[in-house]
């Protein structure tokens, strides 16, 4: 068989499959855009308390720095994503949410690579951990582990990655204002 | 690649893909750290096996000696996509939780070598009995060593089914500890690859005997 012959042959069979894939991605791409869509409104509106969620539709209006929560007229949320670079495996992404004055009503873990059974109990589904430490904090000088003269317990076996979480929604939190 | 003939249902024991020839350890030991995550990439798994397998039968004929190396790589990148976009289409939550795994079956191994088998010799039938029954040989090792995983690390078995069976399955996890933590080891990549030397082990052993 020639050359011409074999590449011919090669490129109606790269043709061949292009199209099945296209027909393919064509079929399936309305519902996996949904799906997606609904993951991150599903993963948005988990974060909020329930209370916040009971009392009517919220509205998620996106920004560079994250998402801002509406209700009819008033801002009743915000919701931002963290990156935590310094976690033992890697970085840790967080997702946080705030309501107007500061305070933590909402956190969770979007992605990491901790060791399974000691970092990852930094994970809602693991322990309790997260929402233990930080829900209702609004004070970041506060936010440090009890060995860095802090107010957050440590996990034990975690030092590293209780760490680098604490400090990232730090970083977060609007500066504490100095006493007048 | 010229490995001595194997054919078809011998995949499923005698020549097991994942405990006989210890092909696809990258996902078999990453994935497997419970049983569902280990039925989510056997499902996954045998799918490429079966579309690539019936695919490569179907155009040997006309393809030359020359042609069949890149031929059998694009028909196994096409089908790993397809399961891909299937995946992410009917079972999202349980492809975000194995994709990276989902996207490395273009490089299983396994795959090449049933396509290689298959573009030799066999019809489109033998071939499609072929991809499935080296599907189910590697899945069910995938499944096995998952169970024993999450049995012996967590101490649960069926974390996550409704992921993969609807809602309808989510209470038939078995829970053995409280807290869901028993012996960690066996969650860790180290714990993966003694279960399955043991598994391996026991396998020949069975196979050619003692001693």
């Amino acid at each position: 068989m020639s050359l011409a012959r074999r590449l011919l042959l090669l490129g109606t069979l790269v043709i061949v499959a292009s199209l099945a894939l296209a027909v393919i991605h064509a079929a399936t791409q309305p519902r996996i855009a949904s799906n997606e869509a609904l993951q991150r409104q599903r993963s948005l509106e988990q974060l909020l308390p329930a209370a916040l969620r009971a009392r009517g539709p919220l509205r998620f209006v996106d920004d560079a720095a994250g998402s801002t929560v509406w209700r009819d007229d008033s801002a009743v949320a915000r919701v931002q994503e963290l990156t935590a670079p310094d976690g033992y495996a890697g970085p840790i992404v967080l997702l946080l949410a705030t309501d107007p004055g500061g305070r933590i009503i909402g956190i969770d873990v979007l992605a990491h690579r901790e060791t399974p059974g000691l970092g990852d109990r930094i994970e809602p589904r693991r322990s309790n951990w997260l929402a233990s430490q930080f829900l209702g904090r609004s004070e970041a000088s506060t936010l440090r582990l009890h060995h860095d003269g802090g107010e957050v317990d440590g996990l034990t076996g975690a030092t590293i990655t209780t760490r680098a979480v604490t400090q990232a929604v730090a970083r977060a939190l609007p500066p504490t204002q100095a006493p007048p | 690649m010229s490995t001595p003939t194997i054919s078809g249902w011998q995949l499923l024991w005698r020549e097991n893909p994942g405990v006989a020839h210890l092909l696809g350890l990258c996902p078999l030991l990453a994935v497997t750290t419970t049983a569902v995550h280990g039925m989510a990439l056997a499902l996954a798994t045998a799918s490429v096996l079966v579309l690539a397998n019936g695919a490569v039968a179907i155009v040997r004929g006309a393809i030359p000696t020359a042609l069949r190396l890149p031929t059998m790589v694009l028909v196994i990148a096409v089908s790993t996509t397809a399961v891909m976009l299937l995946m992410q289409a009917f079972l999202f939550d349980m492809y975000l939780r194995i994709a990276l795994f989902v996207q490395i079956i273009v490089t299983n191994c396994i795959i090449l070598a049933r396509a290689d088998q298959v573009a030799r010799q066999s019809g489109v039938v033998g071939a499609l009995v072929d991809g499935l029954a080296a599907g189910i040989g590697f899945g069910s090792v995938l499944i096995l060593v998952g169970a024993l995983r999450e049995l012996i690390g967590f101490g649960t078995l069926g974390d996550g089914l409704e992921l993969l069976f609807g809602p309808a399955a989510a209470g038939m996890q078995l829970n053995l500890t409280a807290d869901g933590e028993a012996f960690l080891l066996a969650t860790l990549p180290p714990g993966g690859f003694l279960i399955l030397g043991v598994l391996a082990a026991l396998h020949a052993r069975s196979i050619r005997g003692p001693g």
